[in-house]
């Protein structure tokens, strides 16, 4: 009797040893299998969300919505929901994205801070140049890492053996320099920016709009319609001294700048719109200048605060020009600035 | 009856070798697989964060050099960021993440931890500046466990290549486990150890300081 029961026996401990080793090794695998599914769930939710989020800032790049929003976005079969707001007191120009996902029934989260997708204004720029910019004069725009952002539509070619950009330079070809010293990174074969184009009559008919004479030695401006005041030159201009408050003159015509420009305050802010060109006979001016050519005397130009955007220029000495961010700051400041692009 | 027993316990012993066997390569593939992909996703989410990356050959030897943005996150309080900001943005609205942020290094070498030594230990080195890690800038707790002991212990190399137009890299991680123990093989016949090659290639962001 025993020996007949010896060999269950065995067989019982047998089948019993192998179905706890199976039962543990399922036991693993399963939480292996768990875990390989989660981190699998966790890459499909975050490249489902951060999909849904470039689609997100596209559209509101294009105007398809205003902020505050909250939408939602398919992704590979994921519905994506979405919280937009705007994030510019943090980081200028940036939209905060919040977003949610649910897969296999847990919810992943996500949260962003990515870039406005902007249409560029030749007034973001320190230097905006809508053709090729070969040049032998020393080039500096910006100060302090800041405010220096220079552009072209063509291929940048800088010869002088000093030159600094305080900013990003960008070319719509390729960019060589003899010598650069860049705190941004340079970027070529980029998309070209359009410069806009003007209509005086926009300007001559606009509300509020003062029509001034041939020349023009500093001006207190009012507060005007927009807060900035609006002259109009029907002709040529000479232009120098100081200027108060906020104002933009447009210039059926050329203009000279004669003598030195300032800004009585800080707070003060010049525009300058010329159908034709701008000669820069004194090279120290401030403001925004917008025309057709640019013209300097061998001593070149030296815009403190403001920013130079020509469809070509001829310089005769270096240029220095330390944008103006208040447009960049605020694009709402665009159209009460009456700066083409904005207005009308 | 003897005969019975006989074979009923030959039987038995079978079943148990076969069993435990098929245990053993399935133990095999799952820790082989399960070590090279838990290397590869912490690699991938370094690649993916990175301003830039770069192969720095040190003594002969290709080590992955990572630049991470400026402004970071640790959210997980391993004292490696996991996320991070903008520093602003340009004209056109692409993100500016600065290149002065930490350099995470990874790459093979012996216990001590420094890249100019041989081994196939797989380190991750993190510093502030561009010199040569050290065995002092290794993360410990991503390469051991406990005294001394590895935390993966199958991952056999370590290759990585750079395509700088494409912004990519492209590593392999390669592992093996004999199917009677948790360790690489090493002279072993075929059918006793698995290998898995793990090779992913990741993007890195946009690289605009």
């Amino acid at each position: 009797m025993k020996r007949r029961g010896s060999a269950m026996i065995f067989a019982i401990v047998m089948v019993v040893a192998i179905t706890a080793s199976i039962m543990v090794t399922l036991t693993v695998t399963t939480n292996a299998l768990r875990h390989v599914r989660r981190q699998e769930d966790i890459t499909r939710a975050r490249y489902a969300l951060e999909g849904a989020m470039v689609q997100a800032v596209a559209e509101h790049g294009k105007g398809t919505y205003s902020l505050p929003a909250n939408r939602n976005y398919v992704v590979n079969g994921f519905t994506n929901a979405l919280t937009i707001t705007d994030n510019s007191s943090s980081i200028m120009r940036t939209l905060s994205l919040t977003g949610t996902v649910p897969i296999r029934g847990t919810t992943y989260t996500e949260t962003r801070v990515m870039g406005q997708r902007l249409v560029a204004s030749p007034f973001y720029y320190a230097l905006f140049v809508n053709t090729a910019f070969p040049t032998s004069h020393a080039i500096t725009t910006g100060a302090s890492g800041a405010n220096g952002d220079l552009y072209a539509k063509g291929a940048v070619n800088l010869l002088a053996i000093t030159n600094t950009v305080n900013g990003e330079l960008e070319s719509t070809s390729t960019v060589t320099t003899e010598q650069l010293t860049i705190t941004g990174s340079v970027f070529e074969n980029t998309p070209s920016i359009p410069m806009p184009t003007v209509d005086p009559l926009n300007y001559s008919t606009a509300s509020g709009v003062t029509t001034i004479g041939t020349s023009l030695n500093g001006y207190t401006f009012t507060t005007g319609v927009t807060g900035t005041q609006l002259l109009y030159a029907p002709s040529d201009l000479s232009l120098r001294g100081t200027f108060r408050n906020k104002g933009t003159i447009f210039v059926n015509g050329n203009v000279t700048v004669t003598s030195a420009m300032s800004y009585f305050n800080t707070s003060s802010r010049l525009t300058v719109i010329a159908t034709g060109s701008i000669t820069f006979d004194s090279p120290n001016v401030v403001g925004y200048f917008f025309g057709n050519f640019c013209y300097t005397g061998t001593s070149g130009v030296n815009v403190s605060r403001g920013g130079l955007a020509f469809n070509n220029y001829f310089l005769s000495g270096p240029v220095t020009v330390i944008n103006d961010p208040a447009v960049w700051n605020d694009p709402s400041e665009g159209p009460k600035m009456y700066l083409p692009g904005f207005y009308p | 009856m003897l005969t019975l027993t006989a074979m009923v316990l030959g039987v038995m012993a079978t079943l148990y070798g076969f069993a435990m066997s098929r245990l053993g390569h399935a133990t095999a593939t799952f820790v082989t697989t399960s070590d090279a992909v838990w290397a590869a996703d912490v690699i991938e989410a370094t690649v993916r964060d990175s301003y830039s990356c770069s192969i720095v050959s040190i003594s002969g030897r290709s080590c992955l050099k990572c630049i991470l943005p400026v402004t970071e996150t640790d959210r997980d309080g391993d004292g490696f960021a996991d996320r991070y900001n903008a520093l602003g943005v340009t004209r056109r609205g692409w993100e500016k993440w600065g290149n002065t942020g930490k350099r995470i290094w990874f790459y093979q070498g012996s216990g001590a931890g420094a890249p100019s030594t041989a081994g196939t230990i797989l380190f991750r080195a993190k510093r502030t500046d561009d010199a040569t890690p050290t065995g002092s800038d290794i993360d410990n707790e991503f390469t051991y466990a406990r005294d001394a002991k590895l935390r993966r212990p199958l991952i056999s190399t370590f290759t990585a290549s750079v395509n700088s137009s494409s912004r990519t890299v492209t590593f392999t991680i390669s592992t093996s486990s004999l199917t009677r123990d948790e360790r690489i093989h090493s002279a072993e016949s075929t059918n006793n150890y698995y290998t898995h090659s793990e090779t992913r290639t990741v993007a890195w962001r946009n690289g605009i300081k």
